[in-house]
């Protein structure tokens, strides 16, 4: 066999992710990335990271805006370039190797973007920004969540990207996905039943809980409103949290490897 | 300089070529140039011949053969050798599975004008595997697309399928490539191309009509990523060598460092190619290689193309313009719709001057007039050359 090992061909395609992604006018993604947060932040009351409710709204809002991050910087990654990939797929490409350089890349992406967000949302909230999270300073387990739920959804985006076989039905698919992640969050409605169980595969959930969790928002305001277990000031909870999301990942990654070895069944 | 890096068990030694080398196992009667002590090495095994075509290799009829880029040679047949080939000697049938073997890696200089060598390979008998396509049906689902083609094609030529809309020129090279299966049996050389895929999918390529390439990837990259990615086992600076070879056999040089989406469609189109040759493949397909091209863009393409076939690869085209590059073309496979039968057949197989006699025509765009049905603005004869070429080579 002459083609190249899987260890070998994540390093080329690795590469090949990040030189596409520096030719691509990169520089349109941070921005966009620093601009919903601004907005978000613009939009977020003064008593955020003090009050109960403004809190959780804000936070839900700053989630939101991390799954669109995510989703937007993979959604179409893959389904573009299908053609390619299932002719390189003939000549020895294992999708493994594909999918993982893609998972490899979007880690670093949705790292940075994690800290222009985090950044962003600390400069806008200095004054009422806590210190201490749960086990580590407040900043850093911030940063790690809105960095968890970024490359979550980016895994989302690119296991949708990978399912779908155009940009133009990956784009139709994205609303759906969206609606399914804000409205199940259980944030805006409760859930029950079947909605409830809807509700614990989104990141959303996951990530609100990991949020309002190093924010303490169980111990705001003199009179609670309501406290949730969910939000518990501990760190296996914040430690659980994280591992859901950790999971997301490597689930959706899972099904896009899956997904693609049927790709030479693609008529022509 | 040109040299030889010769491997043998753990040992590498380098040899400057000479003009004529011997290659076998030395004994008290003779001391051969290249000498090798294993057994399975004939006393004279095969010579190196250093031309002003280029650098060729002669099996002198070895017990145990020996191996071009894993593909058997025939004996007494001079082979043209290029850069990074790999010459094997080794103690089994087949060279994928063989436990003890030596190498020589040819590192050559880049040698002279291609066109040049094509006399001189007909002349040699320089040949290297042949393809032989014995298709009988392809079917999808119910209907049968394509029913009794068969030919076969000897190294170093170019052929172009020829064939109205429909008439299934693509469904026939993707049936010959392995890609989409029929009942058939293909053979390239030794290989079966549906029994042996793994081991002989290496050597065919195949260049869709659409240009599948990344956009925003640099035309120097994007070929080196295909040889990192299909040539692994190849060493690396051998690698970068073939990457350079595709740029400058294909003109791709001065694109080098280009994004692929600032280049032109033509240019586009050779990267297309280069992305397959950098592999080293035996067999081309190409699919409608020249659509979109104009005439200069088209005629320079297909210069590429025959010098790649003069290196002793088959090529084989789809080309709706094929007067325009008719020169470069050895060979035509004439495939008609048959009315009767709704499935497309083989109305021609033969060199291009033997088409247009056969058809009676000036050009070959006229071959397709006459076999296209009157519908489709042809003459609707494609029922009467089928039938007659089944007839004459029933004889």
């Amino acid at each position: 066999m002459n083609e190249a090992a899987r260890g070998k061909q994540i390093g080329i395609y690795v590469g090949k992710c990040f030189r596409l992604f520096f030719h691509d006018q990169w520089w349109k993604t941070l921005l966009s990335a620093a601009i919903i947060t601004l907005l978000i932040s613009a939009v977020t009351a003064s008593d955020m990271y003090q009050a109960y409710n403004s809190t959780r709204n804000g936070s839900f809002a700053l989630i939101c805006a991390c799954i669109w991050i995510g989703i937007f910087n993979s959604i179409q990654s893959v389904c573009r370039e299908r053609s390619i990939i299932k002719r390189e797929h003939r000549t020895g490409l294992h999708m493994s190797s594909y999918i993982i350089a893609h998972l490899i890349f979007e880690t670093v992406l949705s790292f940075v973007e994690a800290l222009i967000v985090t950044l962003l949302i600390w400069l806008t909230n200095l004054k009422n920004f806590p210190s201490a999270g749960v086990f580590l300073p407040a900043l850093l387990e911030f940063f790690i969540t809105y960095f968890l739920i970024i490359l979550s959804s980016d895994a989302l985006g690119v296991m949708v990207s990978s399912l779908v076989h155009t940009p133009e039905t990956a784009m139709t698919v994205m609303p759906f996905v969206l609606i399914i992640e804000l409205v199940m969050s259980g944030f805006i409605f409760k859930l029950q039943g079947f909605s409830e169980k809807l509700s614990y595969i989104t990141v959303s959930k996951w990530g609100l809980n990991a949020l309002c969790t190093t924010a303490n928002v169980n111990m705001m305001d003199n009179h609670i409103p309501e406290y949730m277990d969910s939000y518990l000031f501990r760190v296996e909870n914040l430690l659980g949290l994280w591992l859901i999301l950790i999971l997301f990942v490597l689930i959706y990654g899972l099904i896009a490897i899956f997904s693609l070895e049927f790709i030479d069944k693609d008529k022509r | 300089m040109a040299y030889l890096e010769i491997r043998e068990g753990d040992t590498v030694r380098q040899l400057k070529i000479l003009d004529n080398m011997s290659i076998g196992r030395p004994s008290s009667t003779s001391s051969p140039d290249i000498p090798f002590g294993e057994i399975f090495v004939s006393r004279r095994h095969g010579i190196l011949q250093q031309t002003d075509r280029g650098l060729f290799y002669t099996d002198m009829k070895s017990t145990n053969g020996s191996w071009l880029n894993g593909i058997k040679l025939p004996p007494n047949a001079p082979v043209l050798l290029s850069e990074g080939d790999s010459l094997m000697f080794c103690n089994c049938k087949d060279s994928s599975v063989a436990n003890r073997f030596v190498t020589l890696t040819v590192h050559t200089e880049t040698r002279k004008e291609s066109h040049t060598w094509q006399d001189f390979r007909k002349k040699n008998n320089a040949l290297g595997p042949t393809l032989k396509v014995q298709l009988r049906e392809r079917r999808a689902g119910r209907k049968v697309l394509l029913k009794d083609v068969n030919f076969e094609i000897p190294s170093g030529k170019v052929v172009l399928f020829l064939g109205g809309s429909g008439a299934g020129k693509t469904t026939l090279m993707n049936a010959i490539c392995g890609y989409e299966k029929a009942d058939a049996r293909i053979t390239f050389g030794q290989y079966d191309i549906y029994e042996d895929y793994d081991e002989v999918k290496h050597l065919v390529s195949y260049v869709p009509q659409q240009d599948l390439v990344r956009r925003k990837d640099t035309v120097y990259k994007t070929l080196a990523n295909a040889a990192d990615m299909r040539l692994a086992n190849v060493p690396k600076h051998v690698r970068a060598q073939r990457v350079e070879r595709a740029l400058a056999l294909l003109g791709l040089e001065p694109q080098r460092d280009s994004l692929v989406s600032k280049i032109s469609g033509g240019q586009l189109k050779r990267l297309s190619i280069g992305l397959e040759y950098v592999a080293d493949p035996k067999l081309f397909f190409l699919d409608e290689a020249d659509s979109g091209l104009d005439y200069g863009m088209s005629y320079t393409l297909f210069e590429n193309l025959r010098a790649i076939a003069d290196e002793g690869r088959i090529i084989v085209v789809i080309t709706h313009s094929p007067d325009r590059v008719r020169k470069f073309i050895d060979k035509v496979v004439v495939l008609a719709k048959d009315t009767r039968t709704e499935c497309g057949k083989l109305a021609f197989y033969g060199d291009v001057k033997d088409a247009l006699r056969y058809f009676e025509v000036e050009s070959v765009e006229n071959i397709v007039m006459r076999i296209n049905r009157e519908n489709e603005g042809g003459e609707g004869k494609g029922d009467y050359y089928i039938d007659r070429w089944i007839k004459e080579n029933r004889r």
